[in-house]
């Protein structure tokens, strides 16, 4: 135990005495200041990057200073052995428009960056508003083409060959994906494409991404993307990724680690993704999230449009709440561009899916709890109103939706009514209500019908890795704080231990 | 079809049945031939004026008048550009007389094509049995008479020649000896042209115009003064020259596809592409609004075609007393034709299983408009100073549609006729061109030892494809997952981003080239001594614009349904463009070479040999930032290339041939950069490191000509290549590239044999071709292991031959040729046996085209004097062109379009392209 794990908990604990819901109470109050951190030289300039004096940018590292709003302009670039380390309670603003890619500035990461903010002082990395440029506001909640949301402004965090680390803590990371300019190649794009909120890909090694207590808002695109990489992404909000496709994680080949405790909601395509090679893996756990109103505005059909693991991907799939999904979880057998997942290493039970038709996207065409003729079957602690069909040589089960099974399997949030959610189009909506609280109200289905642990025998790649896994550096400025899974299902458990976030 | 093919051989067979000596008269026979090279004279005329009787020499070159009461007659022998023998016979007797005729043209020893006739069939087969190198030549009546309207077409028609056809069907490029286009190069008049490929050097063939060549020849061999980067040989096209008499040659034909005959034409107006795309109209920082895009050519109307026009013209003449010299030709083809094609990519899954997912059925309308000029004029200063001017303009618009429907194997099909169905409507116009001027002067000093020849040579290739479009819309046949066994509901049709893209390229050349030769007799040797050089510039251009176009989701909705084009609310995702890219490159090359080169004669031994050195200098820019890899290049080698020809002349029919020559093949410009694609399962991309490929050559060739236009040629060969390009995966740091590289050492070897007979009226030309060529690269393959885990993929080796090389290529051509009649006919089979025509990166799953026989028809009739009638038919039985893999599908739903497939295999492609009739008229001065 370190002392960031101490000071975790008790900035836990201090958050549940604010809340109805909390089971314990703690009259002791003890709050320790941690001392702040400065590495490297202190950035001082708040209008960056700054110039040589031919022009060019001058790569960054250092310190962002907590209390500064720093202004980006044009590309900034941290290169291989620099870190750029950004202090709690900064606002760093990208003056962007998204329309070509010299006016949409982006962080290319080769080095380290790491942005450290707290629940109390979170950071902000986002556009800066203009006549131009507005943002978002709550008018918006289906009307993708129109939204300042999916414009772009900005170019995210593309994380090159070299990249090491990427950390964000409590840090709202908002309008990002602007397109591709002449250097697209190496970032494994096309000029003119859409750029992800995060793209790494570190092809000497393993680049190391850790996203925790975050808020992921607006891109035109995928948000995630990691290749060759180690991962976390833990208690984090996602919230309208994908204008037209899209997901907030699309993890690829050659990734291990975990994605738990995160909210993904109004999501083009899947909340949840990951996707190997041929002859490559990528073992990601994924467990007690919830998804909410994902995969409608994916414009090409069957992509799903929640959890879906495809081509070699494999791992624990346990305890996730999946709601008005256009489709339940997927372990793909075969979809238009993805190859077989890796069923040996893969396990998954305990997640619950629950639809409220609503009217139908097109004739006949509603959502589903889980896709026929792929290699989802519904477990035995599944909850879900699917019936398993024979299954096929080929290991693909050809079942039934049962249509009377609407609602049936409401997870009984604290304010969100999946039944006045699920009336008309209202699964369109991308937005997350104000005041939602997706925490487990009593009654609920989801409240212990999770497990805290499992293992399949002769799986070899889930043995190694495990669940969770650890195979990042934990605890420290530089390590993961990763949460084990929970007997409450979704991000929201009770014992608070999960996505501490509030909308 | 068939029917009419039989009425019509029937026709022309009829006059051979009509013969029999009446008794106690008298037939003279004979042949007629030219006195100084022996060649048969097809279509000289004998003629008696007493009896106001006559015959014409037949294909064999032989003539026959029957039933001639005995008597002493006055004979006038004559032909085109040759003095008329007048003499006088006694018939008493049945007679055979052999004639020989003497041209009325100067011979000029500098120009081998500069002959009376260099059209004509003999005079093709003359200069391959003179050449000092292998050479296969088809001469302009060759190419009149043949069914093939294209260059690209006729080369199929040479021995140890495949061709690599274009989506349409036409022959685009040569395969010789089963080495494809990379490793052979092209000629116009012996100098190289460059190519409006956007990415390769090599030029597409299906852009020339048949009528307006003199002959095409083929070198398989090559000589020092020869360039250097011809592995397979080069494809040199000899435009006609300025004749020695008044020169009139016109035809108009029509014609119509069979496919346009069962079905409308899918038609855009070219007016409604856009010539310059956003940016290059409003300059950089242009955002472009969704009105800027075109929707017209995105429109396809159902229409009925006017037939096909195809009209050429060459006139030529001598002017002050014969100084002067032109020719201009000029030919239009304005062609339409309708296709179809199914297509079903395979897709890898873990084991070595192929999967299918798509299953494209596509139809084609297309619109080809060729025009070719050629200007050849000389001025002959006197008899020991020339120069030229030749010029060549060759320009190829085509207008395509392509519709597509791709029905989704996957889920959520559950059984044949259901599943997801994606809609494509795509509209390309390409414009290709290739302009070449030479300026040539041939001097002779001392009494013709001193030959000195030069050429200054300006050539452009370009190509554009402005506003490539094509969209997408998504529907399909679902059965509701939540009542399986009710009837498929059909899907709304969901529309896609597509794009909008210009694409243009320019390949510019510089060249000059000079020879010297000396020419004397050492020892009573007669030897020509040669030596020359070479300096090219090379300059090619390449542009790349896209813009992606969005759908905006209709208002509550997530997504735009499709009603038709002008519907279709988009809006720019990218308005500034994509004017930056590694598409985006320039680059040059400069190739300077010299050689040296002896020939010389040992009794019936001639010898040709020497060295050739080529340095190439080439360097490429990208548009790429500096901080990535390979933003510019310079690549720089040497090479020396000995070769050695030798030709024993046995008899003065037969000749024996053995050589061997060192040659070069150069990566294209494109493969040198830094290109990378992003693909759906690993990167492609450039390699700048690519080394060029070497090779060691070795023919031996017999070769009997018992008469002018007959022949047997029988040879071998075998070729090493050293550091052959191709593609295949490596690693760059840990990730996955599919890219060109140089993979050891290939070998090719082979055997081919050409026999020509001509008997009275009758001929037939066959050849076949035995090709052996082997490669081995490595591929992508994972296995499943006991415990069922996956492997990591590991990279076997797979040997196999080269892609394009079949083991049998097989052409027969049956001639049928009455002077009497003014009949010319001929049926021609071309079979290219089994072969890859497209390289897979995992292991066997390569693309292997099926053996494919086509028969074409061609026929001529003189009808009144000057005029001849003719007509074509191409693919006589519409023969389909079939790709399988060789591995069966794993799919559990039958797969769309796999009817009568072999067992064991997958059917990739099959494609239709329909008969192609065409019928004209032609006048001959």
């Amino acid at each position: 135990m370190n002392r960031k794990l101490v000071t975790t908990s008790l900035a836990v604990i201090a958050a549940c005495t604010a809340f109805v819901s909390c089971k314990k109470t703690n009259n002791d109050q003890t709050v320790i200041s941690e001392p702040l951190q400065t590495i490297g030289q202190e950035i001082t300039d708040t209008i960056l990057p700054k110039k040589d004096a031919s022009g060019n940018a001058i790569p960054i590292k250092g310190t962002m200073l907590a209390g500064k709003t720093y202004h980006i302009y044009a590309d900034v670039t941290i290169n291989q052995g620099d870190t750029l380390y950004i202090q709690p309670g900064v606002k760093v603003l990208v003056h962007g428009n998204g329309l070509s890619p010299a006016s949409s500035p982006c962080f290319y990461v080769n080095g380290t960056l790491v942005s450290d903010g707290k629940e109390s002082a979170p950071n902000w990395i986002t556009a800066y508003e203009s006549a131009a440029t507005p943002l978002s506001n709550a008018t918006y909640v289906n009307d993708a083409a129109n939204d300042p949301a999916f414009k772009g402004y900005w170019g995210g965090f593309q994380c090159g060959p070299k990249a090491n680390l990427l950390l964000l803590r409590f840090t709202h990371i908002e309008y990002t994906g602007g397109p591709w300019g002449d250097n697209a190649a190496d970032y494994g794009a096309a000029p003119g494409d859409p750029r992800f909120t995060i793209y790494m890909n570190n092809t000497g090694g393993y680049g190391k991404l850790i996203l925790e207590d975050s808020w992921f808002y607006g891109a035109v695109d995928d948000g995630i993307r990691p290749q060759n990489a180690y991962i976390s992404i833990m208690r984090n909000t996602f919230q309208k990724m994908g204008k037209s496709g899209g997901e907030s994680t699309n993890i690829k080949a050659n990734t291990y680690g975990d994605m738990a405790y995160n909210l993904t909601y109004g999501i083009a395509t899947n909340g949840l993704k990951t996707a190997g090679d041929v002859g490559t893996p990528c073992m990601v756990n994924i467990y007690n999230n919830t998804l909410v109103n994902c995969g409608y505005r994916q414009l090409k059909p069957t992509r799903n449009g929640s959890i879906n693991t495809e081509t070699n991907a494999g791992g624990f799939i346990f305890n996730n709440i999946i709601v008005n999904c256009k489709q339940g979880l997927r372990v793909t057998f075969q979809s238009q561009k993805g190859k077989p997942s890796d069923t040996l290493n893969t396990l998954y039970g305990n997640n619950l899916t629950c639809i409220g038709r609503g009217t139908p996207m097109a004739t006949n065409d509603y959502m589903l709890f889980i896709e026929p003729n792929q290699y989802t079957l519904k477990m035995a602690t599944d909850l879900n109103g699917y019936v398993n069909g024979t299954l096929a040589a080929n290991g693909t089960n050809n079942g039934t939706n049962t249509v009377s099974d609407s609602l049936k399997y409401d997870p009984k949030f604290v304010n969100y009514s999946v039944a006045a959610n699920s009336t008309g189009s209202q699964y369109l909506n991308y937005a997350i209500p104000p005041g939602a609280d997706f925490h487990l109200a009593s009654g609920s289905p989801a409240i212990g019908h999770g497990v805290t642990a499992a293992s399949k025998a002769g799986a070899s790649l889930l043995s190694q890795y495990g669940f969770p896994m650890h195979i990042l550096p934990e605890g420290g400025t530089f390590g993961a704080t990763i949460t084990r899974p929970n007997a409450d299902l979704g991000a929201f458990p009770g014992d608070g231990s999960g996505n501490r976030h509030k909308y | 079809m068939q029917r009419k093919f039989i009425a019509t051989t029937s026709l022309f067979l009829l006059p051979f049945f009509l013969s029999a000596q009446q008794p106690g008269r008298h037939q003279l026979k004979g042949r007629i031939t030219d006195a100084a090279s022996g060649e048969t004279l097809v279509g000289a005329s004998v003629y008696i004026t007493q009896l106001n009787k006559g015959a014409a020499a037949e294909l064999d070159g032989s003539f026959l008048i029957r039933d001639i009461d005995a008597g002493t007659y006055r004979l006038k022998v004559s032909y085109l550009g040759y003095n008329t023998l007048d003499t006088t016979i006694n018939l008493d007797q049945d007679l055979k007389i052999n004639w020989q005729l003497h041209s009325n043209s100067r011979i000029d020893e500098v120009i081998v094509t500069g002959k009376a006739d260099g059209e004509s069939e003999g005079s093709a087969k003359k200069s391959e049995q003179h050449a000092d190198n292998l050479v296969n030549i088809i001469s302009a009546r060759a190419i009149q008479l043949s069914p093939d309207i294209t260059v690209g077409n006729i080369l199929q028609r040479v021995s140890g020649v495949s061709i690599e056809r274009s989506s349409s069907g036409e022959g685009r490029y040569a395969i010789i000896r089963g080495m494809d286009q990379r490793y052979n190069n092209t000629l116009i008049n012996g100098i190289k042209i460059p190519s409006p490929d956007t990415k390769s050097r090599y030029v597409p063939l299906d852009i020339f115009p048949a009528e307006i060549i003199e002959r095409i020849e083929v070198n398989k061999t090559l000589t020092p003064d020869m360039e250097g980067d011809a592995i397979g040989g080069t494809v040199n096209m000899v435009t006609k020259n300025a004749p020695e008499q008044p020169y009139l040659n016109a035809s108009l034909a029509t014609g119509y596809n069979q496919t346009l005959l069962n079905r409308k034409y899918d038609y855009f107006p070219v007016s409604a592409i856009q010539k310059q795309s956003p940016y290059e109209k409003n300059g950089p920082g242009y955002a472009a609004q969704p009105s800027d895009f075109t929707r017209d050519n995105l429109n396809f109307q159902k229409k009925t075609m006017l037939p096909n026009i195809l009209g050429s013209l060459s006139i030529g003449n001598r002017f002050f007393r014969k100084r002067l010299g032109i020719m201009l030709s000029a030919s239009y083809q304005n062609t339409n034709k309708g296709y179809s094609s199914n297509f079903n990519p395979d897709d890898y899954q873990e084991g070595g299983l192929l999967y299918i997912k798509n299953a494209y059925s596509r139809t084609y309308s297309a619109q080809s408009i060729r025009t070719g000029l050629n200007l050849k004029s000389d001025y002959r200063l006197n008899n020991n100073h020339k120069i030229s001017l030749y010029a060549l303009y060759c320009n190829l618009n085509e207008a395509q549609t392509r519709l597509t429907t791709d029905t989704l194997q996957p889920a959520p099909r559950t059984m044949p006729g259901t599943g997801q169905i994606w809609y494509y409507g795509r509209a390309k116009y390409q414009t290709q061109n290739i302009f070449n001027t030479t300026l040539q002067g041939d001097h002779k000093f001392f009494n013709d030892h001193l030959v000195l020849n030069w050429s200054a040579v300006y050539a452009l290739a370009t190509n554009r494809i402005p506003d490539w479009a094509e969209y997408e819309y998504d529907g399909g046949y679902y059965t509701d997952p939540a009542t399986p066994g009710t009837p498929p509901y059909q899907h709304p049709n969901v529309l896609q981003p597509y794009n909008r893209s210009w694409w243009y390229n320019t390949d510019q050349d510089k060249t000059g080239y000079i020879r010297l030769s000396y020419n004397h007799k050492l020892a009573g040797i007669p030897f020509t001594l040669t030596a020359g050089g070479m300096y090219r510039s090379k300059h090619r251009d390449n542009h790349y614009d896209n813009y992606q176009l969005r759908p905006i989701a209709d208002p509550g909705k997530s997504n735009q349904l499709w009603t038709d084009i002008y519907h279709y609310n988009w809006e720019v995702f990218n308005p500034y463009g994509s004017n930056a890219d590694a598409n985006n490159y320039t680059s040059d090359e400069h190739i300077a070479a010299y050689y040296a080169m002896l020939k010389f004669n040992i009794h019936q031994l001639e010898i040709t040999g020497g060295i050739r050195s080529e340095i190439t200098d080439q360097s490429f820019a990208t548009n790429v930032p500096v901080t990535q890899a390979a933003k510019t290049g310079k690549i720089h080698y040497s090479d020396l290339l000995p070769s050695l020809n030798l030709k024993y002349k046995l008899s003065e029919q037969i000749n024996l041939r053995a050589s061997y020559f060192s040659s070069i093949s150069r990566p294209s410009f494109f493969e040198i950069t830094p290109y990378r694609y992003q693909g759906d399962d690993w990167n492609e991309i450039g390699n700048p490191y690519l080394k060029h490929s070497t090779a060691s050559n070795i023919d031996f060739r017999f070769e009997y000509f018992p008469r002018a236009n007959e022949q047997v040629l029988v040879g071998v060969f075998y070729k090493n290549i050293h550091d052959p390009i191709e593609y295949g995966f490596s690693f760059i740091n840990k990730n996955k590239v599919y890219q060109p590289s140089n993979f050891g050492d290939a070998t090719n070897f082979g055997f081919e044999a050409v026999y020509e007979k001509y008997i009275r009226n009758f001929g037939i030309r066959t050849n076949y071709t035995y090709t052996n060529s082997a490669i081995t690269t490595t591929k992508i393959l994972t296995k499943i292991e006991s415990n069922g885990q996956v492997s990591a993929p590991f990279f076997p080796e797979e040997k196999r031959p080269l892609q394009g090389q079949s083991a049998h290529i097989a052409n027969i051509a049956l001639l049928y040729k009455s002077v009497k009649h003014g009949i010319n006919a001929q049926l021609t089979w071309q079979y290219t046996g089994r072969r890859i025509v497209l390289v897979s990166p995992y292991y066997d799953f390569d693309y292997w085209q099926k053996g494919m026989s086509i028969f074409d028809l061609s026929a001529e009739k003189t009808i009144v004097k000057h005029f001849a009638l003719f007509a074509k038919v191409q693919n006589l039985f519409n023969a389909p062109y079939t790709v399988y893999i060789n591995q069966p599908p794993s799919n559990s739903i039958p797969v769309s379009n796999q009817v009568n497939v072999p067992a064991g295999k997958t059917l990739a492609q099959k494609d239709y392209f329909g008969q192609t009739y065409q019928l004209g008229l032609r006048y001959t001065l």
